[in-house]
């Protein structure tokens, strides 16, 4: 095992019931740089994590760090990992410090230790001025801050945040961002995950997409992109605003990848002169309008949505 | 590498790859010190919440406090009974009178309807309805109607007893002087037999010497002899002619003696006759004495038995060994005697009252305590720690624990000082004792049910269902004697009934600590299956935690 199996997480199969989860998935994390893992709502992000970080037992597979078995070494993993929640697992009733201290003192933190490190987390997490207010009392993003912090307060070396920005604001996920990429520049492992793909690709060194179970990508945003680069991505708009006559005609003529979002039809090609040719034919003969027509390659969201269409 | 990246990466350096390979283990904390915080942490979630803290510390608190000056008095209720008859007699007025005292307020209503609607519609416990003129006579019908509200099983079964215990008393003392009457005459008449009795048998003596006389009388008459001759008067002519002969006299001589001799022998004749006639008659008698003496036999034998008779009334009026009216009124006399020698209604409710608020009380706080840790998106995180899984269970039972013991001390207290004159210090120990002991039950199976449960709403509901079904399945609401023999052999163990046997026979039979001692065991082993069930429930819970 490499630098690049930092977390070797294999063969993993994870059932709920009837419903397969994971199914068979192997997934190679790095020693550096913050990862990020993408997908649909329910594809088995969260419960990925859950089995990482030892909480779930998979139904098959192991997960590894560093070579070692977690599930082998569950107490000694409970001290490697730090996870924070998308709604924040902190206790409402309970000051910023109490938070702090109690989690320090589950894990196994002497009280001078806790102290240090908790005036540490505070000054990074900017929650010093706080240190006393209930956290019911806090606003979302220093309450999000917090969940984080208490997930830190043991110094752990991996720091899984699960949709750390769910439910915030532009701004606030702008400052949760810049706090991760601080976390990781600080040499914390961070392995993330988010559908707010745009924000992903800034921060992520190496991406995965999950879907239906299983790693389908796995790589840095730009090889992602590469991959998807040799399409060409033709976005049209028309009058109709109706493309189920022109996108049989399309996939015909041999393009397979196409969908229409909202007003707009996605065409994923190769052949983009080409196929442009074929479209404003059909517009003609049908007497339709060409509003608008735009040509680029694929964002790291369209390389998402192509990913997981196949 | 690109241009862009080498000058990205010349501008801001990437910072040095950290050795994840060194890892210092941290030991592990004391699991005690561990144990402190989260009991600590419970406690002020709890606190914090003020309505929580209100209910669950102040609740029990203001609940034992009213109970203990409502029913510290040994006055029984304040009943209202109504009353009707279409004629008040001095016998029912006296019946009402009696009724009439602190305990029932008598409100007399003016038909037999009115009076059962009160019952129906009304504050009234009870309608009880006389007869019209209600004397003690053959030919009356003396039935006193009571009319309760059977719903109201027990305050109705009491009323109606108290009621009867009432007018009992009233026909006892009826019953008292009708009996005194009779007694007297059957006195009167065992003294007047016995009076009789000597002079029977001083008839049956003289019987005895009448015939005993007449024996001897018959006897004698029978030895009479009336036998005679009859008069010849020829030798005395014959002498005389011999004489005349001799002497020659005439015969004028003579005629004077003859006379004589004729008068003679004409008396003799009569004597004869008398006697002839007194033969007859004693005849006659010695036929009619053995009659008379069968008759005098006879009469004896009538007296005789008249005298048995007499005798067997004597006997029998002796024989009766109760002659006392009082025994004969009530011949077997029930005497209520409290197990208890002490008086007071507050001791009479408090086990039960005790167990209710121990039950509810921590029923409710340790689910709602758990449901709400588990509905915090920190309480997976505690699973996440390197913390044993049971110390937080541990920690939830001790911090219940913690708080149950603070309203146990408030609430023993506030009974110190109601009752510290009838009781002694050492029951309020054991009481206190006794109670932690039923509450670490009913800790555990309210943690079973935050375990088992995912919302508030259905813990709630399970803890409360499950104190009422062990409310009701105790002597409280129902006597369990209604309830087959089958079903309260299992009853026996209904937590409720054992807590209440537990502090019944602390607080008001006054029995040792040793006399709880295996009822507390049951609880205790109880108390282990019930753990057994809330770490299945626990481990089962965290395979559906919600951790996204």
């Amino acid at each position: 095992m490499g630098k690049e199996d930092f977390i070797k997480v294999e063969n993993i199969t994870k059932r709920f019931g009837k419903n397969v989860v994971l199914n068979n998935l192997s997934l190679s994390i790095p020693y550096t740089g913050i990862f990020g893992i993408m997908g649909l709502s329910g594809c088995g992000k969260t419960t990925l994590l859950n089995v990482i970080i030892g909480f779930w037992k998979p139904d098959a597979g192991n997960v590894y760090y560093n070579s070692i078995n977690i599930q082998h070494n569950l107490r000694v993993m409970n001290q490697l990992f730090g996870f924070a929640t998308q709604a924040g697992s902190v206790y409402p009733k309970l000051t910023v410090e109490e938070n702090l201290r109690y989690f320090g003192e589950l894990y196994n933190m002497r009280k001078a230790d806790i102290n240090a490190r908790m005036k540490d987390m505070l000054k990074f997490m900017e929650l010093e001025d706080a240190r006393t207010t209930l956290a019911e009392e806090l606003s979302t993003g220093m309450y999000r801050r917090l969940d984080i912090a208490c997930s830190m307060i043991h110094n752990p070396k991996v720091l899984i945040l699960d949709e750390p920005t769910g439910n915030l604001d532009p701004v606030l996920r702008k400052k949760i961002m810049a706090l991760i990429k601080k976390i990781d520049e600080q040499g914390t492992k961070v392995i993330v995950t988010s559908h707010l793909l745009g924000e992903i690709e800034k921060i992520c060194d190496t991406l995965a997409i999950i879907h239906h179970g299983r790693v389908i990508e796995l790589g840095s945003p730009d090889e992602l992109k590469d991959k998807y680069t040799r399409d060409q991505v033709i976005r049209i708009e028309t009058k109709r605003k109706s493309y189920e006559d022109l996108i049989p005609m399309l996939k015909l003529a041999g393009t397979k990848n196409l969908f229409q979002k909202e007003k707009y039809l996605y065409i994923y090609t190769r052949e983009a002169e080409k196929v442009l040719m074929g479209i404003m034919a059909h517009i003609q003969s049908t007497r339709d309008e060409l509003l608008s027509v735009e040509v680029s390659k694929p964002s790291l969201e369209e390389v998402f949505e192509a990913a997981t269409r196949k | 590498m690109n241009f862009l990246a080498k000058l990205q990466e010349k501008v801001n350096p990437q910072p040095p790859t950290p050795n994840y390979d060194i890892f210092v283990e941290r030991p592990a904390l004391n699991p005690v010190t561990k144990l402190f915080y989260i009991i600590g942490k419970n406690l002020k979630l709890l606190i914090r919440s003020k309505i929580s803290a209100l209910i669950f510390l102040l609740g029990p608190l203001l609940v034992i406090f009213f109970v203990a000056l409502a029913f510290n008095t040994s006055a029984l209720y304040d009943l209202n009974v109504a009353a009707y008859s279409e004629a008040y007699s001095p016998l029912s007025e006296s019946v009402l009178t009696g009724l009439s005292d602190a305990q029932y307020n008598v409100i007399r209503l003016n038909s037999e309807q009115d009076c059962i609607d009160a019952v129906k519609f009304s504050d009234f416990q009870v309608c009880v309805v006389f007869p019209a003129n209600l004397v003690l006579d053959n030919t009356a019908s003396n039935v006193i109607k009571i009319y309760v509200d059977n719903s109201r099983l027990n305050i109705a079964n009491l009323v109606a007893s108290q009621i009867s215990t009432k007018v009992s008393v009233e026909a006892s003392a009826l019953s008292t002087e009708l009996v005194t009457e009779i007694l007297s005459v059957l006195d009167t008449a065992n003294t007047e037999t016995i009076q009789s009795q000597s002079l029977i048998s001083n008839l049956i003596t003289r019987n005895a010497e009448l015939t005993s006389d007449l024996g001897g009388v018959s006897t004698e008459l029978d030895d009479l002899d009336f036998t005679y001759e009859a008069i010849d008067t020829t030798a005395i002519d014959t002498e005389i002619s011999d004489i005349k002969s001799a002497n020659n006299l005439s015969s004028a001589a003579f005629s004077d003696l003859n006379a004589l001799i004729d008068s003679l022998e004409s008396d003799y004749n009569s004597l004869a006759g008398t006697v002839d006639t007194a033969a007859d008659a004693i005849d006659s008698a010695t036929t009619v004495l053995p009659s008379a003496e069968a008759k005098l036999a006879t009469d004896k034998t009538s007296l005789e038995e008249v005298d048995t008779n007499l005798q067997t009334v004597t006997a029998g009026i002796e024989g009766i060994e109760i002659k006392s009216v009082s025994s004969i009124v009530s011949p077997l006399q029930t005497s209520v005697e409290p197990i208890s020698t002490k008086n007071n209604y507050l001791l009479y409710i408090l086990p039960t009252i005790l167990v209710l608020i121990v039950m509810f009380v921590t029923l409710l706080m340790s689910s709602t305590a758990i449901i709400t840790e588990k509905e915090s998106r920190a309480y997976f995180r505690n699973f996440i720690t390197p913390t044993n899984e049971f110390l937080f269970m541990l920690g939830e039972y001790l911090s219940n624990l913690i708080v149950l013991t603070f309203q146990v001390v408030i609430i023993l207290g506030v009974l110190y000082l109601f009752l510290r004159e009838v009781l002694d210090g050492m029951a309020f120990v054991y009481t206190g004792i006794a109670l932690l002991i039923l509450g670490t039950f009913f800790i555990l199976l309210g943690m079973l049910f935050g375990y088992l449960f995912s919302t508030k709403q259905t813990v709630t509901l399970a803890a409360i269902t499950a104190g009422i079904i062990m409310l009701f399945f105790s002597n409280t609401i129902l006597p369990l004697e209604t309830l087959s023999s089958y079903t309260r052999s299992l009853l026996q163990y209904n937590p409720f009934i054992m807590g209440e046997s537990i502090l019944k026979k602390l607080l008001l039979f006054g029995s040792p600590a040793s006399s709880i001692t295996t009822t507390s065991l049951i609880l205790i082993g109880l108390s282990v299956a019930v753990l057994i069930g809330a770490i299945v429930a626990r481990t089962v819970s965290k395979k559906y935690l919600n951790t996204g």
